[in-house]
């Protein structure tokens, strides 16, 4: 169900590192028990597959945009790319989200 | 939000779309209804929201506010379209991208933000309106019918990447219908193609919504990825 938006929230690295962790747990039975920045996710080193990693972004992009009050759109074009993806790691997720929420942001 | 299902249907403001709309709020479900102009009628349980589906902000805009509104979409029923017919070598370059823009882009765009909501409650059933002119290839019609065929491979692939989410994919092809869409159409190229149907009359919106009823029900979950062609092309 549609939640309260907290706008004007500034973005947080660590809450949003514990949101993809979080999520990835929901998603991926496969995920290691301990996650950490250094988790890969997507491509050779990772354990999600598209599908999973389709879920884990959406359901990532909704959390952050519900939490922060945002409408970030976390659809890429190098998504699926082995060594380009922003998804391919927690560390690199979570630098997409920052740099897209800085960017929408600063309007 | 009252728990009925909620659909949408793109270019409810006048024609097959907004007979769509009204069979749906008679079935009981909550209809949002979008075009790019205010809608000149109103009914109980359904809800109009202007917005260009070949515009990616406005297609956001239109799925947040379903989102706020409802917390739910069920059904989507890509309708919006327009049409070219012409023969190709006096079809202006602006021509090709106005169609492409509504009937290809806005039937990707609306399917795509359809598809996230309805992943959430991993139930959806996408129905797009494509027509018969595809397999007749008509001529006079090939911008129109090179955005339909896009449409049906849009209809193709989708339903194989969100079937895993619950949702079908389906198309479905009219045969000419008495709408603005075709009002500029001569009257003997109509003829000719309702000739070349197994049924030779004109399609009718009902023709239209019992297939679309069929396809939306809970039931037809294992029906996707289909083009059904009104009319025997």
């Amino acid at each position: 169900m549609p939640r309260t938006r907290t706008e004007g929230l500034e973005v947080d690295r660590a809450v949003v590192v514990s949101l993809i962790c979080q999520t990835v747990r929901e998603i991926a039975s496969q995920a290691p028990d301990i996650m950490v920045e250094e988790t890969c996710l997507f491509g050779s080193k990772g354990f999600l597959d598209s599908l999973g990693l389709v879920s884990v972004v959406l359901d990532v992009e909704q959390k952050v945009n519900d939490l922060y009050g945002l409408s970030i759109s976390l659809a890429d074009d190098r998504s699926v790319s082995q060594q380009r993806s922003p998804f391919r790691s927690v560390s690199s997720f979570a630098d997409y989200i920052l740099m897209l929420s800085a960017e929408r942001q600063r309007g | 939000m009252d728990g009925r299902p909620v659909a949408l249907v793109t270019g409810s403001r006048t024609g097959v779309g907004r007979y769509l709309a009204e069979q749906l709020v008679a079935a009981g479900y909550a209809v949002v209804g979008c075009s790019r102009q205010e809608a000149d009628w109103s009914s109980e349980g359904y809800t109009h929201i202007c917005a260009d589906v070949a515009e990616e902000a406005q297609v956001k805009n239109l799925f947040a506010e379903i989102w706020a509104r409802f917390g739910r979409l069920d059904v989507a029923v890509n309708n919006a379209g327009v049409a070219s017919m012409n023969h190709c070598l006096l079809i202006p370059g602006a021509t090709l991208n106005r169609v492409m823009s509504v009937n290809v882009q806005g039937v990707f765009l609306v399917s795509r933000e359809s598809a996230i909501l309805m992943r959430r409650r991993k139930f959806g059933r996408i129905v797009n309106l494509s027509t018969v002119a595809v397999p007749l290839e008509l001529e006079g019609e090939s911008v129109y019918i090179a955005s339909k065929s896009a449409v049906e491979a849009l209809t193709r692939i989708m339903s194989k990447e969100l079937g895993a989410f619950g949702i079908t994919v389906n198309a479905i092809g009219p045969g000419p219908i008495e709408t603005a869409l075709i009002r500029n159409v001569p009257k003997a190229v109509i003829e000719s193609l309702v000739s070349r149907l197994s049924i030779k009359r004109m399609c009718r919106p009902e023709d239209v919504y019992h297939v679309l009823k069929f396809l939306i029900d809970p039931l037809s979950g294992y029906i996707t990825g289909q083009v059904i062609y009104l009319g025997g092309a």
